[in-house]
């Protein structure tokens, strides 16, 4: 890509964050979403936390990869335990993050 | 003559419950900045083309969904097509957000919502979802916003920056990409509450990594769909048609320990 190419590039992306983020704050007040419609939306971030999460962990070069080598599952696994034992997201983040960055240096 | 009692505990104001919430998340933030600095640059773009990127996209994921495709010479619209395909989820959440805004003017509320984030989406959810939209509790959620749309904000350009400048010096396999995704994690950690949520999740996984060679990241926007109309439907309907329903109580030692 040119420089020219490469800053369009830049700015139809940073178009595309104001319409999806933007957009939806600006239609009429008068359109309404169906109160069934409004109560699921509150579960719109969780299922996109996962959608990026999960093939990150469970994915290694496009194929499943559930062996008990792949120190991405230990990780989520000890995040899961460290959350369930101690109910805090710092702690789980830092255990399970420190395991993984450990087991990486031996 | 002072009182020798302790004094009551101060409730939290809403900055203050804007740090509390999103404390956890901005490492998560911090990280995904520096590994998306990192993959600007190394994707070729120059140290100003990439700061550039991140003040006027500021999206991590739309970011390095395209880059590939402009490394590999992918014409504009199909750059364009992926990074709005990534994006939609948004689309989502700021509907979400709508109600809350409804007093502003139009150009605040596009502003509000352009600097909306997942963290931050999430927490809110956690937070706000539960009660009335009264005027004084909108005054809170609007400081609550701004504080942690300005601590994301910040956090997530100066790491983008570090990743941009000091990239260079990190190993090219550091294992910093998939700290951001533990991150992740631990803002899902605390929502996962009740058979719809837990639907959901699990609908999301599955569709994720069954989706996942779906070209321009579809996968990803299917995967919420059908997540959230998995939701819907294990959702009993009584709760269904109470607008905004209860979200599962937040967790008491970390969200609300007013």
């Amino acid at each position: 890509m040119t420089s020219l190419e490469i800053w369009l590039a830049i700015l139809g992306i940073a178009a595309t964050t104001l319409l999806t983020r933007g957009m939806p704050l600006l239609l009429p007040a008068r359109w309404q979403l169906p109160a069934g419609l409004s109560s699921a939306l509150r579960y719109a971030p969780m299922a996109g936390l996962t959608a990026i999460l999960v093939p990150d962990v469970v994915l290694s070069n496009g194929a499943l990869a559930l062996e008990p080598s792949n120190l991405k599952l230990w990780a989520v696994g000890i995040a899961f335990a460290v959350w369930l034992r101690w109910q805090s997201t710092l702690m789980a983040l830092l255990i399970s993050g420190g395991v993984y960055l450990g087991v990486r240096l031996i | 003559m002072p009182s020798p009692c302790k004094p009551p505990r101060r409730r939290q104001g809403p900055a203050a419950q804007a740090w509390s919430d999103l404390g956890p998340a901005l490492v998560a933030v911090g990280i995904w900045g520096v590994v998306t600095g990192v993959a600007m640059v190394k994707a070729g773009l120059t140290p100003w083309q990439a700061v550039g990127m991140s003040l006027l996209v500021y999206a991590g994921s739309a970011q390095l969904a395209a880059l590939p495709l402009m490394v590999s010479g992918a014409s504009l619209p199909i750059v364009w097509i992926s990074a709005l395909i990534v994006n939609l989820r948004f689309f989502i959440y700021s509907l979400g957000l709508r109600p809350w805004f409804r007093h502003q003017r139009p150009l605040v509320r596009a502003l509000y919502g352009t600097v909306s984030t997942d963290a931050q989406v999430v927490a809110i959810a956690r937070r706000f979802e539960k009660g009335s939209r009264s005027a004084a509790r909108r005054r809170l959620f609007l400081r609550y916003f701004q504080v942690s749309a300005a601590m994301n904000w910040a956090c997530w350009q100066v790491c983008s920056f570090v990743g941009i400048f000091l990239g260079g010096l990190l190993p090219a396999d550091s294992g910093l990409a998939f700290l951001a995704s533990l991150a992740l994690l631990t803002l899902l950690l605390p929502m996962l509450k009740g058979r719809p949520a837990w639907g959901c999740v699990a609908t999301a996984a599955v569709v994720s990594v069954v989706l996942k060679p779906l070209p321009l990241n579809l996968g990803l926007l299917i995967s919420v769909l059908l997540g959230v109309a998995v939701a819907l439907w294990l959702t009993p309907p009584a709760v269904l048609q109470q607008a905004p329903t209860p979200l599962p109580e937040p967790n008491r030692r970390e969200s609300d320990p007013s």
